[in-house]
C-alpha cells in the first residue's frame, strides 16, 4: 500500500489540482454536467422503447459489427505500429528520475505504470466516446445489455491499452511478429465492415459475388452479451491480463529501455503540439517536408485581399505550400468522380442508395469541421493576426473563409461531377446551396463552442457533444424558414432553398460574432488552449 | 504627446497581477519595464496590446483614449516571436500591408524596411527556416510597416546571440528617431541601461521605481544599476 501511495502520489495531487480548477469555472462544471445528462439521457433513451425485434435489421448488424471490428482494428494496428506515439510511460524526465529513485522494486514501477497507462486510456475513451459508443448501440436494449455491452467495450478498450507497453519493448523477432500479426487482425478485422458495407449500398451486379462471401458478423457478440452470455468479455479481459503481464515481468530490467521510449514519446507530443500549432496558422508542411525543400520561395508580390479577408489570402497561401499541388489536384479530382459516380449509380436504380450516402455526409462533416475553432488558439497567438484596425469579428471571419472555400470548392466540383452525368441540374444545384450554408454553419459552429470552452479538456469532452447537438439544433431553423417559405413565394424549391441558406449563413454570422465577444481580450485563456 | 497609461489594474481572481499602473512615455522614448518574475510585465503589455482586457484604467495615445481594438495604434512583438512558418518574409509584409490597408507605394517602404533590417537578402526566406533574431527582425519590419506607433517588446534579447542584440539595440535607437514609442520589457539590467532612455521598474503590478538610469543610480551613489533594482523589488 505504501509502494502505491509513494508512486501515485503525484497523480493524486496533479487529480486534486485540476479538480480544485475546475471549481473556480462553474460553466465548465456546468457543461460537464451537461455532458454526463446527455450520456445518462442516451443510455435511458436506448433501454426505454420496445423490446428489440427477434433479428436485427441489416443496418443494425452492421452498426454493430462496425463497433466491434473498430475495437479489433484498433488493437491490431496498436499491435502493428507499437506504442511510443500513443501512451506516456514516464510521463515527465522529472517523472522518471523520481520513480527509478524511489527505492520500489521495479516491478512495481513497471506495474503502476502498466495500471496507469491502461486506466489513462479508458479514461479518455469513456470522456471523449461514450455518448458514441450510446448513439452506436440500437434502441430497444435493456439496461443488463447495455452494461455488459459497455463492459465488453471497457475490457477491449482494456486490452488494446494494455498491449502497447509490451509491444514497445518488443524486440528482434518478438517484434517483427507482433507487426505481422497486427496488420493480419487489422485486415481480418476490417473485411467484414467492407462487406457489410457492399451489402448495404444494394449495388445491382453485388449480391452474385457477395454471396459466395461468408457471412461472418462479430458484431453478434454484443447481442449475445445482451442475451447473458459473457463469454465475450473473457477474451479481450485475458489479452489485457496476458499483455500486463507480459509487460510487468519484461519491464523489471528494462528502466533504460522504458525511459528512452519516455523520451521518444515526449519528443513526439512536443514536435505534435508545435506542428499543431503551426498548421492551425495554416502554416506548416507535413513533418519530414520542411528539411527537404527549399527554404526560399517565389514571393508573391502582394495580396489581392484586404482587410480581414487578407488572412483569408495567406491561409490559401500557406495551404498551397503545405499540400502537394499532386494531393490538391487527387482530391478534387476525386470530388468530381464521387459526384459522376453518384450520379451514375442514381441512373441504375440506386436513388435510394444516392440519397442514403449523401444524407449521411453532413453527419460525417460535422464530425471532421466542427472542430474548426480548436485550431484557432495558435492562429490568434501569431502576433501579426492583431495589427491594424480590423474588428475581431471580420479577423475571425477571413480567418474562417480560408478553409471554408477549400470545402466549398470540394463540394462545387462533386456536383459539377454530378451534373455532367445526370445532366440535371436542378436538383444538384440546390442540394449545392443547402451544403454551402452548412459548410459555413459547421465552421462557425466549431469557432462559438471554442470560443465558449477553449480548455484542451473541454474540446474532448462535453465540446464534441456541445458541437454536434448545436449543429443540429441549428438546422432547424433553417428547415423551418424553408418550410415556410414554400407557403409564401412562389417556386417552392428554389424559394425553400434560398430562404433557409440565407437563414443558415445569418446564424453562422451570430455565430461568429459571438466568437468575437467572448475572445476579444481574452486571450490569456488561450494558453490552456 | 505620448502614450499615457492611467490607472491599469488586472486581477485573475484574488490575485493582482497589475495594480493601477500609471505613466507616461513620450513619442522618440525608449523605456525599458524591468521587475522580477510575476511582477506583471507581460500582463501589462498584453493589456497594452488589448489582448487581454483590463479590469480598470485608461490607455491613451496623443490625447486620445484607445478603444479595445487599437491594433493599429500599439503593437505587441512576444517573447516568442512566432511568423507564420509557410510565408516568406515578403509575404509578411505583404499580408500586414493588406490586413492594415496599406495605400499603394507601401512596397518601396517596405523594401527600405528590409534593407534597414537587414533582411533584403532572406526577403524570399520562408518563415520556418528563419533564426530566432531573424523572426524577431521580420516582426519589427511588419509592425513597422503596419503604421503602429508604439511598439511593446517583450523580453527581446532572450535567446538572441551577442551579434542580435548589438543589431536589435541599433533597430530600437532607429525607432526612437523616427518618433516610435518603444517598451521593452527585459530582465538584463545592464544590456537595458544601454538601450533605454527610461527605466520604470515594477513589483507586484505595482510601479515601484521609476526614472532615467542616470536617476535610478543615484539612488545609490555608486550603485550598479543591478544594486538598485534588487533595493526597490526586495521592499
Amino acid at each position: 500500500m505504501n509502494v502505491l501511495a509513494t508512486l501515485s502520489y503525484g497523480d493524486r495531487h496533479a487529480l486534486v489540482n485540476t479538480l480544485r480548477t475546475l471549481r473556480k469555472h462553474p460553466g465548465r462544471i456546468a457543461m460537464w454536467a451537461f455532458y454526463l445528462f446527455a450520456v445518462v439521457g442516451f443510455a435511458f433513451f436506448k433501454t426505454s422503447g420496445p423490446a428489440r425485434a427477434a433479428e436485427p435489421s441489416d443496418w443494425a448488424t452492421a452498426i454493430a459489427d462496425f463497433w466491434v471490428c473498430g475495437f479489433v482494428v484498433a488493437f491490431g494496428v496498436v499491435l502493428a505500429s507499437g506504442t511510443s506515439r500513443t501512451l506516456g510511460v514516464f510521463s515527465s524526465r522529472a517523472e522518471a528520475l523520481l520513480f527509478t529513485r524511489a527505492g520500489v522494486a521495479p516491478v512495481a514501477v513497471a506495474a503502476y505504470l502498466q495500471v496507469r497507462a491502461v486506466v489513462t486510456t479508458l479514461g479518455q475513451g469513456i470522456v471523449r466516446f461514450a455518448y458514441l459508443i450510446l448513439f452506436g448501440i440500437p434502441a430497444g436494449t435493456t439496461w443488463h445489455a447495455l452494461l455488459a455491452q459497455l463492459c465488453f467495450f471497457a475490457t477491449a478498450g482494456a486490452a488494446i491499452a494494455s498491449v502497447t507497453l509490451p509491444r514497445a519493448l518488443a524486440r528482434g523477432a518478438a517484434r517483427i511478429a507482433a507487426i505481422a500479426a497486427g496488420i493480419a487482425i487489422a485486415l481480418a478485422a476490417a473485411l467484414p465492415v467492407l462487406v457489410d458495407v457492399l451489402r448495404l449500398l444494394h449495388l445491382p451486379s453485388m449480391p452474385n459475388a457477395l454471396r459466395h462471401v461468408t457471412v461472418v458478423h462479430p458484431g453478434l457478440v454484443l447481442r449475445a452479451l445482451g442475451h447473458g452470455d459473457m463469454r465475450a468479455i473473457a477474451f479481450p479481459l485475458a489479452v489485457a491480463a496476458l499483455a500486463s503481464a507480459a509487460f510487468v515481468l519484461a519491464a523489471r530490467d528494462a528502466y533504460p529501455e522504458l525511459y528512452a521510449i519516455s523520451l521518444a514519446n515526449l519528443d513526439w507530443r512536443m514536435r505534435v503540439r508545435t506542428r499543431r500549432g503551426a498548421r492551425a496558422a495554416g502554416a506548416l508542411a507535413p513533418a519530414g517536408r520542411i528539411g527537404a525543400r527549399a527554404a526560399r520561395v517565389r514571393s508573391n508580390a502582394g495580396s489581392p485581399l484586404r482587410g480581414a479577408l487578407a488572412l483569408a489570402w495567406i491561409d490559401t497561401l500557406m495551404f498551397s505550400r503545405r499540400v502537394a499541388p499532386a494531393i490538391t489536384a487527387l482530391a478534387a479530382a476525386f470530388a468530381l468522380a464521387a459526384g459522376a459516380a453518384l450520379a451514375a449509380f442514381a441512373r441504375l436504380g440506386g436513388e435510394l442508395a444516392v440519397g442514403v450516402l449523401v444524407g449521411m455526409l453532413p453527419g460525417f462533416y460535422v464530425a471532421v469541421a466542427s472542430t474548426t475553432g480548436v485550431r484557432l488558439a495558435p492562429a490568434m497567438r501569431m502576433p501579426l493576426f492583431w495589427l491594424g484596425s480590423v474588428p475581431l469579428a471580420a479577423r475571425l471571419g477571413g480567418w474562417t473563409l480560408g478553409p471554408y472555400s477549400r470545402d466549398a470548392m470540394l463540394a462545387l466540383l462533386a456536383v459539377s461531377g454530378y451534373v455532367s452525368v445526370s445532366r440535371d441540374a436542378r436538383g444538384p444545384l440546390i442540394v449545392l446551396i443547402g451544403a454551402l450554408a452548412l459548410l459555413a454553419l459547421t465552421r462557425t459552429v466549431g469557432l462559438a463552442v471554442f470560443a465558449a470552452m477553449p480548455n484542451a479538456l473541454d474540446q474532448r469532452g462535453p465540446a464534441v457533444l456541445l458541437r454536434t447537438l448545436l449543429t443540429f439544433a441549428l438546422v432547424a431553423p433553417p428547415t423551418i424558414a424553408g418550410a415556410i417559405a414554400v407557403f409564401v413565394f412562389p417556386a417552392p424549391f428554389v424559394s425553400a432553398t434560398l430562404t433557409g441558406a440565407l437563414t443558415a449563413l445569418i446564424e453562422a454570422a451570430l455565430l461568429v460574432l459571438f466568437a468575437a465577444y467572448r475572445l476579444a481580450g481574452h486571450v490569456d485563456q488561450l494558453s490552456a488552449a | 504627446m505620448s502614450l499615457s497609461v492611467r490607472g491599469l489594474t488586472k486581477r485573475f481572481d484574488a490575485k493582482t497581477a497589475v495594480g493601477g499602473l500609471s505613466f507616461d512615455v513620450a513619442r522618440g522614448e525608449v523605456v525599458a519595464v524591468a521587475g522580477p518574475n510575476g511582477a506583471g510585465k507581460s500582463t501589462t503589455f498584453l493589456c497594452l496590446a488589448g489582448l487581454v482586457r483590463p479590469d480598470a484604467g485608461t490607455i491613451a495615445f496623443d490625447g486620445e483614449l484607445l478603444g479595445p481594438e487599437r491594433g493599429r495604434t500599439i503593437a505587441l512583438i512576444p517573447e516568442t516571436p512566432d511568423v507564420y512558418p509557410m510565408l516568406s518574409v515578403w509575404e509578411h509584409l505583404a499580408f500586414v500591408a493588406a490586413l492594415t490597408k496599406q495605400q499603394p507605394g507601401w512596397e518601396a517602404r517596405a523594401e527600405t524596411l528590409l534593407e534597414r533590417l537587414a533582411l533584403s537578402a532572406e526577403r524570399n526566406t520562408l518563415g520556418n527556416a528563419l533564426s530566432k533574431g531573424m523572426r524577431q527582425k521580420t516582426l519589427l519590419a511588419a509592425t513597422v510597416l503596419g503604421g503602429a506607433p508604439v511598439l511593446l517588446l517583450d523580453e527581446p534579447m532572450i535567446g538572441l546571440d551577442p551579434l542580435g542584440q548589438r543589431e536589435l539595440r541599433a533597430i530600437v535607437a532607429d525607432l526612437r528617431a523616427e518618433g516610435h514609442v518603444v517598451l521593452v520589457s527585459t530582465h538584463l539590467l545592464e544590456s537595458a541601461a544601454a538601450m533605454c532612455d527610461r527605466m520604470l521598474v515594477v513589483n507586484r503590478g505595482a510601479l515601484v521605481a521609476s526614472g532615467t538610469i542616470e536617476e535610478l543610480r543615484a539612488r545609490r551613489g555608486d550603485g550598479s544599476i543591478e544594486d538598485v533594482f534588487l533595493d526597490v523589488t526586495r521592499s
